[in-house]
């Protein structure tokens, strides 16, 4: 296993990136100004405030300068032992500086032995382990980058089968149709009663005119058309979940999988603890205590390091759960050891507080122990090729997004169905009944209704068509643009005949590419390949002459993206290559 | 009211039949001279290139595929001074789709149910004769 920092003797060299030391600064100056708060070192709480304020302002501002020499130096990669000398350097400057402050505002500080201690302490391990975590930043982002993709993908193509979307693809249908059929009914009902008042053909006429206006449809039509575009913000958590939302969202399953598959070694659960304890130790103890204790810490330490490696390589099915348990209380044994101390020696002076080492330190060890396992090099490796699990927040969040992925794609349809079918067949209705009624031509007019009611009767009919095979589906998708755009299709020979519930939805994504390239891109001739990508996937890849380059990932979250993403589990990408536009989408064949 | 009749060439695209031969025999009535009328884009599109109609009476939703807005775009190119006439059932078609292109310049849009006089249509062709850019 290859710890995570290198040995003193190391050249391997390391990228310097000084993003995470404000944070770094922060949190050792809140350490201090504990066990100075506890120590009670300070003439005021206010005095001691502005020294530790004052402090850390200077620190951040030293470490700010120090990164630009290194800039204008052109160092931009340093060994460990460089790292532990330039941060020894550092934090023996802050020093020098408190041995100033401090007096001067009434803050006594420990002695100079205890400060050496603690700065080789800061310097070597504190200031090098931030600096290199925040040099692999990038590279973490990155994996948990392909991760996140990877999670998605699998999640979005679960949530397809999960009992939430049937659930929602039923309900949204029937609550569509159902309104449809009403409002329908409602407008038979209406020219029914108008047809059958007494009067001549032309009063006829005038009452059954205004309820051709398909007021109710209209609005119907729009509703269903804007449903999904009120819900655009979650839309963007579907394909681009940022990386530290995952990391919370997914930590819990993070951490079992690379706790189990690739532990910590002992030595890193040892050596935190220790780097945690060793300041309070030299702030507290009288040397010669101090060289008792330490020793003894670390043989405790070690022991318990070594209970916890293996409480997690047990086949116990509750592994996870009691080395958590065993790392929790790991975290208390200074204060336990330290109370065992002040049994056998009472001296307030050698005292812990109990806040320190009966909370932070417990709490802040675990916290660094978790990170430190789900962020080790070699967790991020299996991270790239484990097997995926969502935890139950992010199969929510996704099941959401593809439920309103599909709710916006299928409320769209049934808008331009209710327009094309039924409000133009009202309009032409009622010219041909506004046509009859001035010819005086009864029989015309009452045929014209009669067929209206019948339309009307069955207004959802023709909305769906069947199964058909994948050359049919994309024949019928392409046809229809010929002459307007000239298409080179190939679809592999063996692909031709599929016949699966998703050729229609491959059907909508060629449909939607096309009209997007005419319409958006302005080109005029498009080359589509639809082929077969392993045993389980269909790959289709569209080139085209448009001459406007596709928008930014960003402001791409319309109908064609809930389209795309519904159909590849987000597995589709639009890019420029030279003149061209090349859209690429991977799709399972079957659901 | 009505002012000459409308000598010029109109080709009508409409995919639903009963509204096509509808509006068609109700121009025709008010001696408009429909020389071609068609539910199909590739057919209108061809139909344009050989014989150059002067206007275009074209329904906004024409089923699967491309949509009035693409077709009369399409038109504009091949025949730059084709008058245009869109027929919808909204005032504005981009609040039933977001993702339409635009309308070439001087086309007229009207909402269906406003056919029901079908002098309506009339005076709207006469309009995009006037408005079509000049070849």
């Amino acid at each position: 296993m290859r710890p995570i920092l290198e040995g003193l003797r190391s050249e391997k060299k390391h990228k310097i990136d000084f993003s995470l030391v404000p944070l770094g600064i922060i949190l050792i100056e809140y350490s201090v100004f504990t066990t100075q708060l506890s120590k009670d070192q300070h003439s005021s709480l206010r005095n001691l405030i502005i020294l530790r304020v004052l402090h850390t302002i200077l620190m951040i501002a030293l470490a700010y300068l120090l990164s630009r020499i290194f800039i204008r130096l052109k160092k931009i990669e340093l060994n460990y032992r460089t790292l532990a000398i330039t941060g020894t350097l550092v934090i023996g400057f802050g020093d020098f500086i408190h041995r100033f402050m401090g007096p001067a505002l009434g803050v006594e500080l420990v002695s100079a032995d205890r400060r050496v201690g603690i700065i080789l302490l800061q310097g070597c391990f504190w200031f090098p382990a931030f600096i290199i975590i925040g040099s692999k930043r990038s590279e973490i982002f990155h994996h948990f980058k392909e991760y996140e993709q990877r999670l998605i993908v699998a999640t979005r193509a679960r949530s397809r089968e999960s009992t939430e979307f049937l659930h929602v693809q039923k309900s949204l249908q029937a609550q569509i149709r159902q309104q449809l059929v009403t409002s329908c009914r409602a407008l038979i009902e209406a020219i029914s009663k108008a047809r059958e008042a007494t009067g001549n053909l032309a009063e006829k006429n005038q009452s059954i005119q205004q309820h051709l206006l398909g007021d109710e449809l209209r609005k119907l039509s729009m509703k269903l058309e804007t449903f999904g575009s009120e819900q655009q913000g979650s839309s963007i958590l579907g394909q681009n979940i940022r990386s530290v939302n995952l990391l919370i969202k997914q930590f819990r399953i993070l951490y079992a999988t690379t706790a189990r598959s690739a532990p910590l070694s002992k030595s890193v659960y040892a050596v935190v603890l220790l780097a945690l304890i060793t300041p309070p130790i030299l702030n507290y103890s009288p040397l010669n205590e101090a060289l008792i204790a330490f020793p003894v810490m670390v043989l405790v330490i070690t022991i318990a390091a070594h209970f916890i490696s293996k409480a997690l390589a047990s086949k116990s099915p509750h592994a996870l759960r009691n080395s958590s348990i065993l790392i929790y209380l790991t975290g208390f044994l200074p204060m336990i050891s330290n109370l065992i101390g002040q049994e056998i020696n009472p001296n307030p002076a050698t005292r812990y507080p109990l806040y320190i080492t009966g909370l932070t330190l417990p709490i802040s060890y675990y916290i660094f122990v978790k990170v430190i396992q789900v962020l080790h090099p070699h967790s991020l490796e299996l991270i790239r090729k484990d097997e995926l699990q969502a935890s139950r927040a992010l199969q929510d969040a996704v099941t959401k997004v593809v439920s309103d992925e599909f709710s916006h794609a299928l409320s769209h349809r049934w808008a331009i169905f209710i327009h094309g079918r039924i409000l133009t067949r009202l309009a032409a209705s009622s010219l041909k009944l506004e046509t009859a009624s001035q010819a005086g031509d009864s029989q015309t007019f009452n045929r014209t209704v009669d067929s209206l009611v019948s339309l009307l009767e069955n207004p959802d009919a023709g909305f769906e068509h069947g199964s058909i095979d994948l050359k049919s589906e994309v024949s019928s998708r392409l046809d229809p643009w010929i002459g307007l755009l000239d298409v080179d299709l190939h679809i592999d020979a063996e692909l031709e005949s599929i016949d699966s519930p998703r050729v229609r939805e491959l059907g909508e994504v060629i449909e939607e590419l096309v009209s997007n390239s005419m319409r958006h891109g302005k080109s005029q001739k498009i080359q589509l390949r639809v082929t077969k990508q392993g045993d389980k996937e269909i790959k289709i890849v569209a080139m085209d002459d448009a001459s406007i380059s596709p928008p930014e990932q960003q402001s791409r979250y319309g109908l064609g993206t809930r389209i795309f993403n519904l159909a590849s589990d987000g597995r589709w990408s639009i890019e420029r290559v030279g003149s061209s536009t090349v859209f690429t989408l991977v799709m399972a064949i079957r659901p | 009211m009505m002012g000459s009749k409308i000598k010029q060439s109109v080709m009508m695209v409409e995919d639903d039949e009963f509204t096509r031969s509808t509006v068609k025999s109700a121009l025709e009535g008010k001696g408009v001279n429909i020389v071609y009328d068609t539910a199909s884009v590739k057919d209108a599109i061809e139909y344009a290139k050989s014989h150059r109609p002067e206007v275009a009476v074209l329904d906004y939703n024409l089923g699967k595929g491309p949509n009035g807005i693409d077709l009369a775009n399409q038109l504009r190119r091949i025949q730059p001074d084709i008058a245009i006439v869109l027929l919808t059932a909204f005032l504005d078609p981009a609040q039933l789709d977001k993702r339409v292109a635009e309308l070439p310049a001087g086309s007229r849009y009207l909402i269906k149910h406003s056919v029901t006089n079908i002098d309506v249509l009339v005076n709207e062709i006469k309009e995009a004769l006037k408005s079509a850019p000049v070849a």
